[in-house]
């Protein structure tokens, strides 16, 4: 086999093996001798030792311990797990037998014995004096998300009650006057008895059963109703009982019992939308049950509507108090 | 959880969270800037997490913002060789609290999160876990490193005083 001579085109291959440690003494000593007589090629020989496996990093001896896994359960405890089991013991992983083990053996070992209280000791405090001081400034309020049509009955309602405040007081004539205003005004019927029961409940008619005074036959009784509601039943001194025979009195159409208690009737009234407009087909009133609490609060007729989105002709709204209406048209 | 339930956990919660930001960043500001970022993300979720999850997911999401502090800052993250803490000195000392935390400064950070949350918190391996994003496995060896590491330095302080 014809031995190959090193030259500055080879040098570099020749090189190479050296450094993986397949160069041949005969040819190292060659390959050191060209680059001693070639400075030229920067190729420092003496401080580019051979790679090789043996000269890697050496490996703790402890290395393999500490990949091994101590099975807490299961291996016996010795000098060179014990600290492992001190440990596990102090943060409670070890059972109550695997502990009681653990204290019996280190009854015969007084460095490991240090070593136990050394790790008791080893348990982090927190320090009371580092206390976040801006709390409050953490803190939320707690907020709705009120939807915009809320907001937009909301705002309408304020104009209603301040036009209302302002308007209310304008002349009503009487006639005018709205159906709620008209039942308030009517005298009260409804009389209190005795006991504080109202007498204009619906209640079956029934004689006055009062006894009679015999000796004063004909003065007049205390009656426990009304006197305008209750027949009157003082005896006539003209009564003859043997030759009149009993009728009673036809009183029970002329009391005003069957009359609708007031409060029926102001609800009754108030629940119904006073305002032509609201049943128009051209109108809509978006904040009704605003504006009926402000009819029944102010007894005022109080209404407000905007044209149907159906209605592109005419784009507009009413707001109406009373007999004062404002209105607002714009075509386009 | 509600804006009362919030409150509730600011009132509860707030001073752990702020010692937890505080030992890993050894400054009373930027710990206090923790605090206040984590309950402003906590506050964006709020009514995504119950009250009684609060709790883990304030420490979470302190801890990704202490994470993030760290890489932003690059202030002595994953080297653990770390300065001093605000308010500490490294002389040797006799209570063994000054010592430990002396001593949890020389620590890497898991293992400093790790400690923090067992110790100061009370958090079972499952619970760090969680909040750390580890597997139990990996909890209880950065526990058990570190605390060899805490009694390594206490025999070292022992030696010497």
């Amino acid at each position: 086999m014809e031995r190959r001579e090193i030259n500055s085109d080879n040098y570099e291959a020749f090189y190479l093996d050296y450094l993986e440690g397949n160069l041949s003494a005969e040819d190292s000593a060659q390959l050191q001798s060209f680059l001693l007589l070639h400075p030229e090629l920067e190729v420092d020989f003496d401080d580019v030792p051979p790679l090789s496996l043996t000269h890697t990093l050496p490996l703790h001896h402890d290395f393999k311990k500490g990949l091994k896994e101590v099975d807490l359960l299961n291996d016996s405890i010795s000098e060179q797990n014990a600290e492992e089991f001190i440990i596990a013991h102090h943060e409670g992983l070890l059972s109550k037998q695997r502990s009681e083990e653990l204290i019996h053996y280190l009854q015969t070992n007084a460095p490991l014995q240090q070593l136990f209280h050394t790790y008791g000791r080893i348990r982090l405090e927190a320090s009371t004096q580092d206390i976040y001081p801006n709390k409050a400034d953490l803190k939320r309020k707690s907020s709705r998300i009120v939807p915009l049509l809320y907001l937009s009955g909301a705002a309408a309602a304020i104009v209603v009650l301040f036009l209302a405040y302002r308007f209310n007081s304008a002349a009503v004539t009487q006639d005018n006057a709205p159906v709620t205003a008209l039942k308030k005004s009517e005298p009260k019927t409804e009389k209190q008895d005795s006991g504080g029961k109202t007498s204009n409940e619906r209640q079956p008619f029934s004689w006055n059963t009062s006894p009679i005074d015999l000796d004063h036959p004909f003065a007049p009784q205390q009656s426990q109703h009304n006197t305008e509601l209750v027949p009157d039943l003082r005896i006539n001194p003209e009564f003859q009982p043997e030759e009149t025979p009993f009728q009673a009195p036809e009183i029970a159409l002329e009391t005003p019992i069957n009359t609708p208690p007031i409060e029926e009737n102001i609800q009754t009234v108030a629940s119904v939308p006073l305002t032509t407009k609201e049943n128009s087909p051209e109108f809509v009133n978006p904040i009704f049950p605003v504006t009926n609490v402000l009819t029944n609060v102010f007894n005022t007729e109080v209404d407000f509507g905007t044209t149907r989105k159906e209605v592109a002709d005419n784009r507009g709204f009413y707001i109406k108090i009373g007999n004062f209406e404002v209105s607002h048209n714009a075509r386009k | 959880m509600t804006a009362k339930e919030y409150n509730l956990a600011v009132d509860q919660f707030a001073d752990g969270i702020y010692r937890f930001a505080l030992r890993h960043l050894k400054n009373e500001m930027s710990a206090k800037d923790i605090v206040q970022e984590t309950y402003t993300r906590v506050w964006i979720k709020h009514e995504d997490v119950s009250f009684e999850k609060a709790k883990s997911y304030l420490f979470t999401t302190a801890y990704h913002a202490i994470i993030d502090w760290l890489k932003t800052e690059k202030r002595g993250f994953a080297d653990g060789s770390n300065s001093e803490v605000a308010g500490t000195t490294s002389s040797p000392s006799v209570d063994i609290q000054e010592i430990l935390h002396d001593a949890l400064e020389t620590l890497p950070t898991i293992q400093k999160t790790v400690v923090l949350l067992r110790d100061y918190e009370g958090y079972n391996y499952a619970e760090i876990a969680e909040i750390a994003r580890l597997n139990e496995a990996q909890v209880k060896v950065y526990i058990f490193r570190a605390r060899k590491a805490l009694q390594a330095y206490i025999r070292r302080i022992d030696l010497v005083v």
